[in-house]
């Protein structure tokens, strides 16, 4: 490859790193629970003894500006001309929703008077009759349709002419305002610029200088948790993968060998079966198995971070092993066995056969490298699978894998570890697929030649 | 045949299960669905660390899981009142004997320094900031370092519980400095703003927001009777007790403070097949909330009854149906009624609970039979009253559905059913619910969401009905927050737009109220009000579903969270 081309590729993969990254923490940012501090509001469980509104309110601006929430999102936004206009009149929090509807439907001078008017209304008027009206003019501004829009301007006049009827003031301003239309230029999206004070620049920085934030949860650094959680991870996987591996070589030469053995069609219908077992059959039989064995739940309780050897060593990572192997031999023994039958089958293996060479040795020395060459795709996509999670095997073990870690983070609202754990995925799925290519351009000579 | 043979198998292993040995040592062993994630004490994570925190730190006062009546724990007794205008005053004498892990004594400073940590600027405090917002300040007596006096805004009964129910944590581990020592409580609240901008402030809160605070295992060590030996993040927390607590040597009032295991092992086991299959092989002595068919089938078969008792004690948990009053389609009760009609409880209890849950009018427990308005007949599922309810409220039947005019608009009665996403028990009742709906033309949409989409749906009052749970407990019945109309507006607690002035004085009235039996009869024109008005439909408390191995002894379970007293627990070896 050239220059330019490779430096394109480089490019090209850090286009797609920047823009994916990107779209999962600006999502993450606009999902409600971000905004609302821990344990506030949990949708299951109303606890009696909870504050009033304007405490609760109080509280959760405060938590805005002290994690800098309350800042833009992104470098600029759009916003309705008129509602910007409404903006600037600073109205009280409970009028700024109907404010804002009368300001782009009528006009912000009528509006602002009606405001003032209803400000000055409010310091007398009983609290009920406050609340009525306060209720009428929510649904006004809420309403889409123009006939639903009209009978509720009348309603609110009828309200307000028997409520206010010795200072008719409030109701005079009411009719002026709902005689009036908005320039229609309140209608046009304006672009606001909000500069680098905004929420992904703050944490786009942050991420250019390596650091990935910290967990909401308990304060460890997200690195850290996705560096621990790997470790399970990669444990896991090593125990799955080496052992399928080998028993899948084994296992597909030897069917190619024997092709017409008994123990060749009995194991190979063993696999289908073992194939179409759900995951989490397997896994609790296994399970199963190792408390019958007179195997304990109680792992030995570790100080301080362990090796990966160590980590591999105790029963519920050797378990989970066991599991993946399971899981995955069938697939790569029968894909490897039909790779290398089409193999044998081919020319070339029949005139290595004429120049005296035995089946076997045909075989291991002519037809394997040929053979391996498909496998090579399937075993990237499972070393993907294996790193990013085998969740069933996780969670039947109580194993802190990068799989569960996911889970957990998003049930907990730890959206840092979550778009943490989403870039390092990424970059590695890219790793691997990029590694995949460059073996395939080492192991198949035709490749070389094209190039 | 995959189905035939993984179950056929499955029964094979679960029968050679049941008679492999138990785990042989005297730790108590409990599973916990979850781990506890963070064992910080502002930050902590759920409901199960909540449940370790309290083997290790103590609160002024506590409620007895026997017979859920409030007992003095670190305080030497129940608290003097004291009441004027606007403020209660709540005086607490801390017992004497009461001593830190270092030996020195438990002091209104401590008191003073977690209520402090609870309202400090720069930390997850939000959610204790709202609940114990109330407390306005604490006086410490001058003379006696172990008394003092907690003022609170306001008064109601239940504050005699909540003025001493936070834990004490203290104050020479998690503020060396003595940052908050410096500060009173009154200014922390007034000058929350400014003093978030202090340097001192601000290194206190680098200081606590740190990951060595929430995991460290070896720093956390508060008054409670144990002590962590270790914790393996997502597998297993383990406690010994204390060889020498201070609480052995005291003499008098000791009801609560009791401690009889010597080590207690929770094994976290997030999947409910495989803490199952650790229950039957009995690696676990206890696991609560079992799914229902296991725990009936585990009921029947003597294998498992001569190694395990078996509970259903009731719960606290109201699981309910909301509707939106501030809804036009909802807004009059009549139509709100109509729909109360089509939930048809016994059978849901029948098909869904297995008939493990307790039906109920009302939001008191109809176990508090002082306060449950038992005359009141419930609304009973009846799709023609319903129809009949319908007409009356304005709504015309037609081949589609039902419609009626209002404002010049033609409503249609169609509505949307919101309930949490993976909650296998609001799934099917929300079926049932639609099936009878239909039945009658009405139109349901079903949505599952995930529940803080449900928060913010709520919060914003744009819904039409949805399920949820209610956590209530016997020990307060302020209800002020989530029925009072002045909560009602977007924000508030008071998510249905439930109340009249005449309930809203009502509930005013409850939350004052300390004489029982006024309190009951206040209690039983708000259940009577509350099923007229229909913004909630009630259909069941639930049980829960505990198995307890029989080598325990002295097993307490209890209604209140989180369903057992492990402390009174002893295991025969």
């Amino acid at each position: 490859m050239t220059l330019p081309q490779v430096s394109l590729r480089v490019l090209k993969f850090f286009f797609t790193l920047w823009f994916t990254v990107s779209c999962v923490f600006l999502v993450s940012r606009l999902l409600p629970s971000v905004n609302n501090p821990r344990g506030l509001a949990d949708a299951d469980s109303t606890v009696y003894g909870t504050s009033n509104q304007n405490t609760l309110q109080k509280i959760t601006s405060d938590y805005l500006t002290r994690t800098g929430y309350n800042r833009p999102l992104f470098y600029f936004s759009f916003q309705l001309k008129g509602l910007e206009t409404a903006e600037n009149i600073k109205p009280m929090a409970e009028a700024t929703r109907w404010l804002s509807a009368a300001v782009l439907r009528h006009g912000v001078v009528p509006s602002q008077a009606f405001y003032k008017e209803w400000q000055n209304w409010k310091k007398t008027a009983p609290p009920e009759k406050v609340n009525q009206l306060q209720e009428h003019l929510q649904r006004w501004a809420g309403a889409e349709l123009n006939e639903e829009i009209s009978s509720l301007k009348k309603m609110i006049s009828r309200f307000l002419q028997t409520t206010s009827s010795d200072e008719n003031s409030l109701s005079k301003t009411w009719g002026k305002l709902i005689s009036q239309n908005a320039p229609l230029s309140y209608h046009l999206p304006l672009l606001r610029w909000h500069g680098k004070d905004n929420v992904y620049h703050a944490w786009l920085s942050g991420l250019l200088q390596g650091d990935l934030g910290t967990s909401t949860v308990d304060y460890k650094p997200v690195y850290q948790k996705i560096g621990s959680a790997l470790h399970v991870s990669v444990g896991l996987g090593l125990l799955g993968l080496l052992p399928a591996l080998l028993a899948s070589y084994l296992l597909g030469f030897a069917f190619t060998l024997h092709p017409t053995s008994v123990y060749t069609s009995v194991l190979r219908h063993f696999l289908y079966f073992l194939d179409s077992v759900p995951g989490f059959m397997i896994t609790l039989v296994v399970f199963g198995i190792y408390f019958l064995a007179g195997g304990s739940l109680l792992v030995p309780f570790s100080s301080g971070e362990p090796d990966l050897l160590q980590t591999m060593g105790t029963p519920p990572v050797l378990l989970g092993g066991l599991c993946i192997a399971f899981f995955i031999i069938p697939h790569l023994t029968l894909q490897f066995y039909h790779s290398l039958q089409t193999q044998s089958r081919s020319l070339y293996t029949r005139t290595a056969m004429a120049k005296g060479l035995s089946y076997r040795r045909s075989l291991r020395v002519h037809a394997l490298p040929n053979a391996l060459v498909p496998i090579l795709t399937l075993l990237s996509e499972v070393v993907i699978g294996l790193v990013s999670g085998v969740l069933i095997v996780e969670i039947t073990f109580s194993l802190q894998g990068i799989g569960s870690l996911l889970v957990k983070s998003i049930l907990s609202n730890d959206y840092p570890v979550v778009v943490g754990i989403t870039l390092f995925l990424l970059v590695f799925r890219l790793a691997v697929t990029t590694f995949t290519d460059f073996l395939y351009l080492v192991l198949d000579p035709r490749n070389q030649s094209n190039t | 045949m995959t189905r035939t043979c993984a179950k056929s198998l499955s029964l094979l292993f679960i029968w050679l299960l049941s008679c492999s040995s138990p785990s042989p040592d005297s730790a108590v062993r409990v599973r916990l669905a979850q781990d506890p994630e963070s064992l910080h004490p502002l930050s902590y994570g759920n409901a199960n660390a909540l449940q370790i925190f309290n083997l290790v730190y103590q609160s002024l006062l506590t409620v007895d899981l026997k017979d859920n009546s409030v007992q003095p724990l670190l305080a030497a007794g129940l608290p003097q009142v004291r009441r004027d205008d606007s403020l209660a005053y709540f005086t607490y004498t801390i017992r004497p004997e009461a001593r830190w892990d270092n030996g020195s004594p438990i002091t209104a400073a401590d008191v003073a320094f977690s209520l402090k940590l609870l309202h400090s600027p720069l930390l997850d405090n939000e959610r204790w900031r709202a609940q114990y917002h109330f407390i306005k300040d604490i006086q410490v007596n001058k003379e006696n370092p172990t008394s003092f006096t907690i003022v609170c805004s306001g008064y109601t009964p239940e504050m005699k519980l909540m003025s001493g129910d936070f834990f004490v944590f203290p104050a020479y581990q998690f503020d060396p400095k003595g940052t908050l020592a410096a500060v009173s409580y009154s200014l922390i609240r007034q000058k929350f703003d400014s003093l978030s901008q202090t340097s001192t402030f601000k290194e206190f809160a680098a200081f606590l927001n740190n990951p060595s605070i929430a995991t460290d295992t070896a720093t956390i060590k508060g008054s409670g009777p144990y002590q962590f030996i270790s914790w393996n993040a997502g597998q297993a927390v383990m406690l010994d007790r204390k060889k020498t607590w201070w609480a052995d040597k005291v003499a008098t009032n000791k009801k609560t403070l009791i401690a009889n295991p010597s080590r207690i092992v929770f094994q976290i086991i997030p999947d409910n097949a495989a803490a199952v299959l650790a229950l039957k092989a009995r690696q676990v002595d206890l696991m609560d909330n079992l799914p229902l068919v296991t725990f009936q089938e585990m009921k029947k078969d003597p294998a498992y009854t001569q190694h395990f008792n078996f509970y259903s004690p009731l719960s606290y948990d109201l699981v309910y149906m909301g509707m939106n009053g501030t809804n036009p389609l909802l807004k009059d009760k009549v139509t709100r009624q109509a729909l109360a009609h089509l939930v048809n409880v016994p059978q849901v209890i029948k098909t869904i609970q297995g008939g493990l849950a307790t039906p109920t009018v009302g939001l008191i427990h109809p176990k508090e039979k002082e306060f449950y308005h038992g005359s009141l007949p419930p609304f009973g599922f009846d799709p023609e009253k319903a129809k009949t309810l319908l007409k009356q409220a304005g709504w015309q039947e037609s081949s589609s559905g039902w419609e009626r005019n209002a404002n010049g608009r033609t409503q249609r009665l169609e509505l949307e059913l919101l309930h949490r996403a993976g909650n296998s028990e609001f799934e099917s009742f929300a079926l049932l619910f639609q099936q009878n709906a239909k039945a009658i033309k009405i139109p349901v949409t079903l949505r599952a969401l995930e529940s803080s989409q449900i928060s913010e749906r709520l919060k914003a009052r744009n819904y039409d009905l949805f399920l949820r749970t209610l956590v209530s407990t016997p020990l307060s019945y302020n209800l002020v927050p989530i029925l009072h109309t002045s909560n009602a507006a977007e924000g508030g607690s008071n998510i249905t737009g439930f109340g009249t002035p005449n309930t809203d004085q009502l509930l005013e009235k409850i939350a004052q109220e300390e004489r029982t039996q006024e309190k009951a009869a206040l209690l039983k024109q708000l259940q009577e009000k509350m099923q007229e008005e229909s913004n909630f439909v009630f259909l069941y408390f639930m049980q829960n579903k505990l198995a307890i191995s029989k080598q325990i002894d002295s097993v307490v379970v209890s209604s209140l969270k989180p369903g057992y007293d492990l402390l009174r627990f002893t295991k025969r070896k």
